[in-house]
């Protein structure tokens, strides 16, 4: 049933299937360190905490959606210059869902936007904000990419129903 | 559609790949080798963190020191404290080898700052460690009220405090400048999330650690610090 799906056919050039090997595992990595999986001091370290499973799960998942919604963007932006408006939203959507996403983990950040914006600021509100909520968040921004990519693949389906 | 079809098979072992092999590597089956690894001399971050008062357990002359710059109200310093410091304290302080300070690192908003005045103030009658550990075993959602000052005047009453001398030292404002001092520590060190430790040898060498890590890599620190 996947496998049937028109979107899937940017995979016959290779070049978009390292496009989106490298946005996924680009991204994976990104938050594997924003979610504290991965640290760069005092040394490398690679470690899943027992309770953390969902969120690696999430983290995965999301990896995945970002690096596919992007790549088909891509290609059918640069394919299908009629369509290019669709493929450009769907691209944005998925871009912004995936930078909402990565803007959860706030750990590294929220100490800086609270110090930049003080008690109360709206800087650190926000930040706190989508510390305390960073799994809700990203279930959010999951099916703001499944939506992108229902977007591409209703719009791959019209295409070849046109033509 | 051959083709598609095997381009989508390719895509899908590449994501087993991916997935499982993240996996396996945050599991643990593979090995955080710290095979070049050297404690900074920071000699600086030892001098600015021996000045002040800062609460501690574990020998005073143990001969490295692990000071946490921590909130209260923070997740992620409460994830560490579930996982990690009780390994810690057992083959660390427990043993003798780490003497570990606390300074409060107040950025969550007003509830951090009255959890670690209520912390000061405990510690005042010499219960500053069970209050730390009340505080974090009943953390909750941060700024959700659960350490306003009326709940936080319930759990000294729980751990069995004098209240007329805690109310009165919690409400003076007595702790203020110091908590303030440790912020300003704490950026002065570059402190930028919390939990952060610094890991200090006799000789003044540092190691800092940000986040919950795990227990293994402050073992190794230790190690690296007094050469054994």
């Amino acid at each position: 049933m996947i496998m049937r799906l028109l979107v899937f056919q940017i995979f016959r050039n290779p070049v978009y299937v390292m496009l989106t090997m490298a946005i996924m595992i680009g991204y994976c990595v990104m938050l594997l360190f924003l979610d504290q999986f991965l640290f760069i001091q005092p040394y490398f370290v690679a470690y899943m905490p027992a309770n953390a499973f969902g969120l690696l799960s999430i983290d995965l998942v999301l990896s995945v959606l970002t690096g596919f919604v992007v790549a088909v963007s891509i290609h059918e932006i640069k394919s299908n210059a009629n369509r290019a408006g669709g493929a450009m939203r769907a691209g944005l959507i998925g871009v912004l869902a995936a930078a909402f996403a990565g803007a959860c983990p706030c750990y590294y950040l929220v100490p800086i936007l609270a110090a930049a914006g003080g008690f109360g600021g709206f800087l650190g509100l926000t930040g706190i904000f989508f510390s305390v909520y960073e799994i809700p968040i990203k279930i959010v921004s999951i099916i703001i990419l499944l939506a992108a990519g229902y977007g591409l693949e209703k719009a791959a389906r019209t295409k070849c129903t046109l033509t | 559609m051959k083709r598609v079809v095997n381009a989508g098979i390719i895509v899908l072992v590449l994501l087993v790949v991916v997935v499982g092999g993240t996996w396996y590597f945050l599991s643990g089956s593979m090995l955080n080798q710290a095979s070049s690894f050297t404690a900074s001399s920071t000699s600086d971050v030892a001098v600015l963190l021996s000045s002040g008062q800062a609460p501690f357990r574990g020998a005073m002359n143990a001969s490295v020191t692990i000071v946490e710059f921590g909130d209260f109200q923070c997740p992620t310093c409460d994830a560490w404290y579930r996982t990690q410091e009780p390994l810690v304290l057992q083959n660390l302080i427990d043993t003798g080898r780490v003497r570990f300070e606390w300074r409060d690192f107040d950025f969550f908003g007003p509830d951090s700052i009255s959890a670690s005045e209520a912390a000061y103030a405990a510690g005042e009658q010499g219960k500053f460690w069970q209050f730390y550990d009340f505080l974090y075993s009943n953390q909750q959602t941060p700024n959700s009220g659960w350490s306003n000052s009326t709940h936080l005047q319930q759990f000294a009453e729980q751990l069995g405090l004098n209240m007329t001398q805690f109310d009165q030292s919690f409400q003076s404002g007595k702790y203020s400048t110091l908590i303030n001092s440790n912020y300003e520590l704490g950026k002065q060190l570059g402190v930028t999330a919390t939990p952060t430790f610094f890991v200090i040898g006799a000789d003044g060498r540092v190691v800092t650690i940000v986040g919950d890590q795990p227990y293994s890599v402050f073992e190794t620190a230790v190690n690296s610090l007094t050469g054994s």
